[in-house]
Parts: structure tokens; sequence; C-alpha cells
């Protein structure tokens, strides 16, 4: 067992690691999936500490012991299909299926497929989904037309801004945009049920994962992690909520000063 | 059975049972679900949406359905991820978006900025409510669902090879 080696299992675990965690997988399957790893490929103890924004991990093979960490930046995109692949690929790995090079080559294929469905399919489905979700609100078929419109706007606004962005900002602005499109869309008589055509609008921006995965990790006992992404969760759902008072707000304002009728 | 659900259930209820498949399989799509998994979401939270409105048909209050709502979204993708080798999440994420409490948070926002806080505090009080009855519900089920599984490894020790 020479150094090489302890560095190649730590290279291992350290990208199956941040593809997993970059893609929206939960803290302890994480964790759990980078001690199959290291374990398979022949480490004597492996030990690792997840948290959404980094990970640390340490393996110990033949006597030699390596740490290593990786810096976790603002995810591109949640993509459940690479967290199934990879999962799956570790559990390949630990069957013997697979030879360390392989592990590592289809690793690296994982990591560079963009995404599983092409960007105006899931425009696409945004839109259906807003639609879908505005009649689940109480609305008609014109709701149905007008949240689609605005859900597919929503996604395309928050698909536009770069990593550089803040997440408050990038859901802030995406909520305005479809709101004032929803709220113009009532007020043209397009549709007649503002409450639903909003909320058909936003919701491409509900942050799901994160509740989801704040759920999964503070029932799994990883209270940090299951913290920093409720708190992830409310900051989205409070820049949705700021943004429509926002715009029923105007609204109420152009009522009163007689602009809209 | 099934002539009982067809007086409950108006046009637009049997509608939005539909619409629920159709908004959770999308959303799904949105966040990459495995195309082999898909419909099986969508059918995660149309379950969702049909338990939801079966126990507020019951008489009970909304919080109360949304952890009901929960429990089964949490059992459902237990039971569907052993089954396909995928990880719970995938479920989970689309299966409880039904149960968002939409409504009630949107209320919360329009009774702010109308000024009404009183309404607007209770109106924003049961969002919270509902949505840590979801998260309740899911944790319950979810735990319980695990104890029957393989006991989980010790990730400190391992066995020397």
């Amino acid at each position: 067992m020479s150094l090489t080696h302890v560095e190649a299992i730590l290279g291992l675990c350290r990208q199956a690691g941040n593809i997993m965690l970059l893609n929206g997988a939960e803290t302890s399957r994480v964790e759990e999936t980078i001690w199959r790893i290291g374990r398979a490929s022949g480490a004597s103890s492996v030990h690792s500490f997840v948290t959404p924004t980094g990970i640390f991990i340490s393996v110990e093979a033949g006597g030699l012991e390596k740490t290593g960490m990786i810096r976790i930046q603002g995810t591109t995109g949640i993509n459940l299909q690479k967290v199934h692949e990879v999962n799956d690929l570790s559990r390949r790995f630990e069957r013997g299926q697979l030879t360390t090079e392989e592990m590592a080559a289809q690793l690296t294929q994982i990591e560079q497929v963009p995404y599983y469905y092409r960007l105006r399919y899931q425009h696409l489905a945004a839109a259906l989904s807003s639609g879908a979700f505005a009649m689940l609100f109480g609305g008609l078929w014109p709701e149905f037309l007008v949240g689609a419109f605005c859900g597919w706007v929503t996604n395309l606004v928050v698909s536009q801004f770069g990593q550089h962005v803040p997440m408050f900002l990038r859901v802030f602005f995406a909520a305005l945009v479809g709101a004032t499109i929803a709220v113009l869309g009532v007020n043209v008589s397009l549709a007649t049920n503002t409450e639903a055509a909003i909320l058909g609008a936003i919701i491409p921006l509900v942050p799901g994962i994160s509740l989801t995965n704040a759920v999964r990790d503070l029932m799994a006992g990883e209270l940090l992690s299951g913290l920093a992404r409720a708190s992830e969760a409310f900051l989205t759902a409070f820049a949705i909520a700021v943004a429509v008072a926002l715009v029923l707000s105007f609204r109420a304002l152009a009522w009163e000063v007689g602009w809209i009728g | 059975m099934m002539d009982r659900l067809m007086d409950l259930m108006t046009m637009q209820e049997w509608v939005q049972l539909l619409m629920s498949f159709v908004a959770t399989y999308m959303y799904a799509v949105l966040y990459q679900v495995p195309k082999s998994a898909l419909w099986r979401v969508g059918l995660v939270g149309m379950g969702a949406w049909f338990t939801q409105w079966f126990v507020l048909s019951l008489g009970v209050r909304s919080v109360g359905a949304a952890f009901v709502g929960g429990l089964f979204v949490a059992t459902l993708s237990e039971l569907l991820a052993r089954r396909l080798r995928m990880p719970v999440i995938v479920f989970v994420v689309g299966g409880i978006v039904p149960l968002v409490p939409g409504s009630a948070a949107y209320a919360t926002m329009r009774h702010f900025v109308m000024g009404e806080n009183l309404e607007g505090l209770a109106r924003g009080t049961e969002t919270l409510l509902i949505a840590s009855a979801i998260s309740a519900g899911l944790v319950l089920a979810g735990t319980i669902m695990r104890l029957n599984r393989r006991k989980h490894h010790d990730r400190t020790r391992l066995p020397l090879r």
C-alpha cells in the first residue's frame, strides 16, 4: 500500500462526494457513499465530515493516512440522475465489478454530462408544472394558461443568472418577474384568479430539495447540515414571499392611483 | 367504493387529481429525476394530494391533513426507493410538492400587504404549522421505515483487510 494508492482512494472519495453534494444529495448519503468507496478500495479507515459547503475526508490505508478537503461553492443545478448514478456506481464498486481506474473514469464521465433533460424541455416542464399547480390551487383553464406562461418565464429568468449572483437575489428577481406577469395577465382579463396565477408562476422556485434534505439530514442526526439546509429553504421561501408582497403592494397602489382598473 | 368516490368528488376535483400527477411529474423533470422513476414520482404526488384531500373531507383541519400527507409520501417513497434501488430523495422531492401550503402562504402575504397584521400573523402561523406538519410526517414515517433496514454501518471502525 503506497502513498499514491492512498492518494488515489482519497481522490476517488473526493470526486464522488463532490458530484453527489453538488447535485442535491443529502449529507448522510454522501458520507455513506464516501465510506463505501473507501472501504471497497482497501482503506482500513475512512472518516468524512460533510457539510453543504465543504467536505473533509481522511483515509487510512496500510499505516499511511491522507486527509483532504473540498470546498463546495454554489450548485449549478440539482441533478438527481447524477446522484442516483454515483450511488449505483459506488455499490457496483463495492461488489468488485469495477476497478479503481474504471471507477475514476466513470465518475469523470458522470461529472461532465451537463444535464439529463435538455434545457428547453426543462422550461417546458416548468411551464406545465406551473399550469397544473395553478389548477391545484383553485384555478381553471385560463389560470392554467397564464400560470404556465409565467412559470416558463420564471424558470427562464432563474436559469439566466450566473453563479456569481447570490441565490436570494436570483429567486427574488425570478419571482418578481413571474408574479408581475401573472398580475398583468389577470389585469388584462386573461384570467380571473390572481392567487392561482401567482402561485403557479412561482412553483419552479419552491425549495423542494432544500426542504427534503433538511428533514432527512435532521432525521439522520446531521444537525449542522440539517439546520444549514433548513435556513436555505427558509431564505428561498422568504425571497419568494418578499417578491410577491412587493408585486401585490404595487398593484394595490396602482389601484388607488387609478393606473389600472 | 368507486361509486362513493364518484359522488364525493366534483368534476373540478377529478381534474385537480389529474393535475397533481402532471404537476409532480413535471416538477420532477426540473430536478432531473431518472427517467424510469418519473411516472412513479407522479403517482406519489397524486397519492399525496388525494390523501390530503380525503383527510380534509373527513373534517380534519389542514394541519392534520398535511401530516397524514407527509406520512404517505415518506412511506411510499421508502418502498419505491428500495424496490428501484434509488435514493429516497428522488421520490420525496416531487411527492411533497402538492402538499406545499401555497394558499396559506399567499393569504399571509396578502394580509400583510393590506396592513391587516393580525390576520397575516394568524395565516402565517398556519403556514408554518402546515410546513412543520409535513416535515413531522416525513420524519415519523421515514424513521419507522428505516427501523427494519439492515443495521446502519459503523463508519469509523472498519474490518482490516
